[in-house]
C-alpha cells in the first residue's frame, strides 16, 4: 500500500489501514518519546495519545509533508507539552517542602535514566549524558534527540521542527557545546 | 588529552550503538481501548489560567464595589450624626410624651 492510499483509508477511519499505520511507525514513536521524555511509561502513555491524536485529525491532514514527518512532529509536540505541563506542575508544589530533608534538598529527585537500547558497558555513561540532554533548551533537545536516537538527517530534522537546516546545523552545534559545559561541570562536582 | 576531556568523550559517545527500545506488544490494543472509551480531554493550561484571573477580577471587583458601599453607608451615618447634633436631637432633648 503507497502511502497516498493509506492517507486515503486512514481518511475514511479503516481499521485495517489503522493498525498498519501503528505497526509501521509504533517504534520509532515510542523511542523519539522516550529520548524526550526519559520515561518508559510516559512515552507510552504519549505514544497512544500519538496515534489516538492521528486517528482523530487524520482528516484535515493536507498531505503537504510526509506521514512519517507528520507523526514525529506530533510525537515531539505531545512530548514537550507534557514536560511543561509536568514542570508547572512541580511550580506549584507549595507543599514540596514536606519531603525535604534536613539539608532542604528536595527528595523528589528525578531517577536517572537508563534507555534500554543502549549498550551493557555505556549504561551509567548513557545515564549521565540523558540528565545533561534534559537540561538542555527545548529547540537543542528535540534537534539532538532526533539526529542522535532517531538518525534523522538535518533536512528530516528541519521538516519535523519547521525550521530551516541552517537553524538546525546551529541548534547542534549549540546542544553539543551546551552538554560539553554540562559535562565538565558534572565532571568536576563527581567525578574528580 | 587530559582525563576530563577523555571522560567527557567517552560519555558523548555513550549512545553510539544504540538500538531502539522495544515497544509494548499490546500497544495497538490499548489506543483501542482508549478510543473506543473516550478518555475525557483535559482543559487547557490557558484556558484554566483564563478563568481563574477572570474570578480573581470579579471577586477583586466585587470587593472595591463592596468596600465603596460601605464607606459610604458609614459617611451617610456620619451626616446623620452631626444633624442631629445640629439640631439637638439627643434623646435626652427630645420631649417624652408618655
Amino acid at each position: 500500500m503507497s502511502e497516498t492510499e493509506q492517507i486515503l483509508k486512514l481518511k475514511t477511519g479503516d481499521q485495517a489501514a489503522f493498525q498498519q499505520l501503528v505497526k509501521d511507525f509504533e517504534r520509532r514513536v515510542f523511542n523519539t518519546c522516550l529520548g524526550l521524555l526519559q520515561n518508559e511509561a510516559d512515552a507510552e502513555d504519549i505514544t497512544q495519545e500519538v496515534f489516538i491524536s492521528v486517528f482523530q485529525s487524520v482528516k484535515n491532514f493536507k498531505g503537504e509533508s510526509k506521514l512519517s514527518t507528520w507523526l514525529f512532529r506530533i510525537a515531539v509536540t505531545k512530548s514537550l507539552d507534557y514536560i511543561r505541563m509536568k514542570n508547572r506542575k512541580k511550580r506549584f508544589a507549595f507543599f514540596q517542602v514536606i519531603f525535604t530533608n534536613e539539608k532542604g534538598d528536595s527528595k523528589i529527585d528525578a531517577p536517572d535514566f537508563y534507555h534500554p537500547g543502549v549498550q551493557l558497558e555505556n549504561k551509567e555513561r548513557a545515564a549521565i549524558l540523558f540528565k545533561a540532554i534534559d537540561k538542555l533548551p527545548e529547540n537543542q533537545k528535540t534537534a539532538f534527540i532526533l539526529s542522535k536516537i532517531e538518525d534523522l538527517s538535518y533536512s528530516e530534522i528541519a521538516e519535523v521542527m519547521k525550521l530551516s537546516v541552517s537553524s538546525i546545523e546551529s541548534l547542534l552545534f549549540r546542544a553539543k557545546q551546551n552538554l560539553q559545559k554540562l559535562l565538565s561541570n558534572y565532571y568536576l562536582k563527581n567525578e574528580k | 588529552m587530559d582525563a576530563k576531556n577523555k571522560w567527557i568523550k567517552e560519555v558523548e559517545s555513550s549512545l553510539d550503538g544504540i538500538k531502539p527500545a522495544e515497544v509494548n506488544p499490546y500497544l495497538y490494543s490499548k489506543i483501542l481501548n482508549r478510543l473506543r472509551s473516550g478518555k475525557p480531554e483535559y482543559a487547557s493550561a490557558k484556558l484554566v489560567w483564563t478563568m481563574c484571573v477572570s474570578i480573581a477580577l470579579l471577586i477583586f471587583l466585587n470587593l472595591i464595589v463592596f468596600k465603596s458601599y460601605q464607606s459610604k453607608a458609614q459617611n451617610k451615618n456620619e451626616e446623620i450624626q452631626q444633624l442631629s447634633e445640629q439640631f439637638q436631637l439627643t434623646n435626652s432633648n427630645l420631649i417624652n410624651y408618655n
